[in-house]
């Protein structure tokens, strides 16, 4: 038991001696400072540490998620907003669209342009007795006064556009008719001609 | 104020440290680890439901910005045609009449696919015509016509016919319609796309 008073060490008789009379301070014990204070800053940071990293580093992360999830609903509503002020877009593409149709549709060569091909190109030089359009190729019998003639007319019906180039296949001064070869009388020239036809360019893109 | 009657001996105050803590660290766990834990999940997991929603929203946006921009080049071409709604038969019949009216004709409707929403009317058309210019005029009309049509084998030859030269004219054509809008009935084939 700590004492404010002091004794002797000397031998028998000898009283204790006290340096301190203040009897209010008996009984208590000495702050050591020293120790005190480090501990209490120690103790400061610890809270101030664990309530940084575990409370509000948390709380803060729980925040920053629940901002993304609200950024990310408000971004979904602005797209179901732009969706809406398309108003009926999608029925009206589905009439006018040409994305269901084939590759072969797309680029099919205008029967009109043919016949047109036909009507200013053919018919002002020779009589067309036949024709017949099956995907990209058209099959001519015209009959023309020479066979010169009828070359002229190829070259230029390979001029055309539409035309990727063209052939006569046959040519000949007689007439047929069911098999049976009859003689042209006037020496006419009937022939037979191939046209390829190029394929046309999709003028919309799909 | 002394609750015992002595002070804590050494020991004593070490647990009662060590149980303040402990306490402590229970109210932590319950009342801020639990909660934020479990907010925090609950906030990614619904994050990752609203992102899939999310990717299926900005998938419609940018394919209705593509049909958007295929309309807009669509309304530049020089003609302009309409598939209408399934069925449009009466109207198809109506504008072959209106076409081929005036002269000798047969009307064949060959088949009717669909492929999804696409309807395709196959029409074989045999016609006779008096002039080039007037099968011209025919096929012009049909093709150009508001609904969209596809002329496709076409076999024309010249004939005489009483003493008189006329064509004859063998045609496929087809007319497209869609089932948007449209209603279905008894003569709607089978969508040959789902068979696929």
């Amino acid at each position: 038991m700590a004492r404010n008073a002091t004794s002797k060490k000397s031998g028998r008789g000898s009283l204790p001696t006290r340096k301190s009379i203040n009897f209010a301070s008996v009984g208590e014990k000495k702050v050591r400072y020293g120790i005190l204070i480090p501990v209490i800053i120690l103790a400061v940071l610890a809270v101030a540490a664990f309530a940084k990293f575990a409370v509000i580093d948390r709380l803060n992360a729980l925040e920053t998620e629940r901002a993304e999830l609200a950024r990310i609903e408000r971004e979904i509503a602005e797209g179901y907003a732009k969706i809406e002020s398309y108003g009926e877009l999608t029925e009206r593409y589905a009439h006018y669209t040409f994305s269901d149709m084939t590759a072969e549709e797309l680029t099919r060569t205008d029967r009109v342009a043919i016949v047109d091909l036909i009507s200013r190109v053919v018919i002002p030089e020779a009589v067309v007795s036949s024709w017949d359009v099956k995907g990209n190729e058209l099959s001519l019998t015209i009959t023309g006064e020479t066979l010169q003639q009828i070359n002229l007319i190829a070259q230029k019906i390979e001029a055309e556009e539409i035309v990727d180039f063209c052939t006569v296949t046959t040519a000949a001064t007689q007439d047929t008719w069911y098999n049976r070869v009859y003689e042209n009388t006037d020496n006419r020239v009937t022939a037979k001609i191939i046209v390829y036809l190029n394929e046309m360019t999709p003028e919309v893109v799909l | 104020m002394k609750i015992l009657s002595r002070d804590f001996t050494t020991k004593e105050k070490v647990l009662l440290l060590i149980l303040a803590i402990i306490l402590l660290a229970l109210v932590y766990y319950r009342f801020i680890d639990i909660p934020v834990r479990d907010g925090i999940a609950e906030a990614k997991s619904e994050q990752d439901m609203r992102r899939i929603e999310l990717t299926a929203v900005n998938k419609k946006i940018e394919s209705l910005e593509k049909m958007k921009n295929e309309l807009d080049d669509i309304a530049k071409l020089k003609t302009v045609t309409y598939m209408p709604s399934y069925n449009n038969v009466k109207n198809v019949n109506r504008l072959l009449n209106d076409t081929l009216g005036p002269l000798d004709y047969v009307v064949t409707y060959t088949n009717l696919t669909r492929d999804a929403n696409q309807i395709r009317r196959n029409v074989s058309l045999q016609f006779t015509s008096p002039d080039y210019e007037t099968m011209e005029q025919v096929l012009r009309q049909i093709s150009e016509s508001e609904y969209r049509c596809l002329l496709d084998d076409l076999r024309g030859a010249l004939v005489n016919r009483r003493n008189d030269d006329a064509l004859t004219v063998n045609l496929t054509a087809t007319f497209y319609e869609t089932m948007v809008g449209g209603t279905a009935d008894a003569g709607l084939p089978a969508d040959r796309s789902a068979a696929n």
